[in-house]
């Protein structure tokens, strides 16, 4: 028999071992190995395995429906969805934060260069490079004090309050 | 869970697929209650997961979990379960309702019935009731009287008598 592993798909050789139930019981396993991750043999072998004729105990269903309405199923499954909802609204909050603060730095970054400190000064060329790149140093550790701020901020709300 | 919507769905999906997912897992282990802990299982991770499926490839994506399930299943520790010869030739299977086929499916359900009887009672009656004759919990529950809760426990505890029982008789099988 052709080497599942070897293979992109699962052959016809192998397909008909399963439905005619002469596939080894590795080889079985191989096979589901490769279904988890292959969507097209994934439905071959839905196909092929709906043909068989093994029935489930009649009370299966009803044990799978009381198992999935016990309350811890039905927690775990509701903090599931929740915590997903709560992460993506502080997520939000955060992005929205930081836009805020981005826009207010430029707005400041801006202000700065029309107040034309240069031209009143009576500044000589080197004097303004050295002005220009104090403030931009300044602006430079004001920003990085703003995200600094705003990381801490947002992991403060993801861990509910606590260090 | 949430929406009635997803209720009525996963009922959907478990009438739908409880047959081809029961098949996959008993092909897989070998033996009944192995096949129906891993379908409770299977459906439970359905079940987990059902809101954030996007609905493609509704057969796939069920399939994908039972194979996973199986695997996991084999890969925990001590569970090399081989079919033994006779297994395999149980699962071997004519096309149609032949007569050996009704033989091959009426062996099978009495040696569930055999193990059943080796059990001491009250598992006994309970366990022939529910793995033999198919009653629910809450059936067997109504006829005798009992607690249903209890009922249950019974029935739990007789299924883990049954699997030991079953793991007993395959390993004599291969001596």
């Amino acid at each position: 028999m052709q080497n599942i592993e070897e293979k992109r798909h699962i052959t016809e050789e192998i397909w008909s071992a399963v439905s005619c139930h002469t596939i080894s019981f590795t080889d079985y396993r191989k096979i589901l190995e490769h279904t988890c991750t292959c969507t097209w043999c994934a439905e071959r072998l839905a196909a092929e395995e709906t043909k068989a004729k093994k029935e489930p105990p009649a009370y299966l269903k009803e044990q799978i429906l009381e198992r999935v309405g016990r309350p811890d199923v039905q927690a775990a499954t509701m903090a599931k969805q929740t915590s997903k909802g709560l992460r993506l609204f502080w997520y939000s909050l955060r992005v929205g934060f930081a836009v805020t603060v981005s826009v207010c730095l430029l707005a400041v970054s801006l202000n700065v260069q029309k107040t034309g400190r240069f031209a009143d000064s009576g500044l000589t060329m080197s004097g303004r490079t050295e002005y220009a790149e104090d403030g931009l140093w300044q602006l430079n550790q004001a920003s990085q004090k703003a995200v600094s701020w705003i990381n801490g901020f947002s992991n403060f709300l993801l861990h509910g309050g606590l260090e | 869970m949430g929406t009635i919507q997803e209720e009525s769905y996963f009922q959907h999906l478990l009438t739908t697929y409880e047959k081809l997912v029961y098949t996959i897992c008993f092909r897989a282990t070998g033996n009944q209650f192995d096949a129906e802990d891993l379908t409770q299982d299977t459906f439970l991770a359905v079940y987990k997961n059902l809101p954030a499926f996007d609905g493609t490839y509704e057969k796939a994506w069920i399939v994908k979990i039972a194979s996973n399930k199986c695997l996991d299943f084999q890969k925990s520790a001590g569970r090399r379960v081989q079919p033994t010869g006779e297994e395999l030739f149980l699962q071997i299977e004519d096309t149609g309702n032949s007569p050996e086929q009704q033989y091959l499916e009426r062996e099978a359900r009495e040696g569930i019935r055999r193990l059943c009887e080796r059990l001491k009672e009250p598992y006994q009656s309970i366990a022939v009731c529910h793995f033999c004759q198919g009653k629910t919990a809450a059936e067997i529950a109504r006829e005798s009287g009992k607690n249903q809760k209890t009922v249950q426990t019974w029935i739990y505890r007789a299924r883990g008598m049954l699997k030991k029982l079953m793991r007993e008789e395959e390993a004599r099988c291969r001596t």
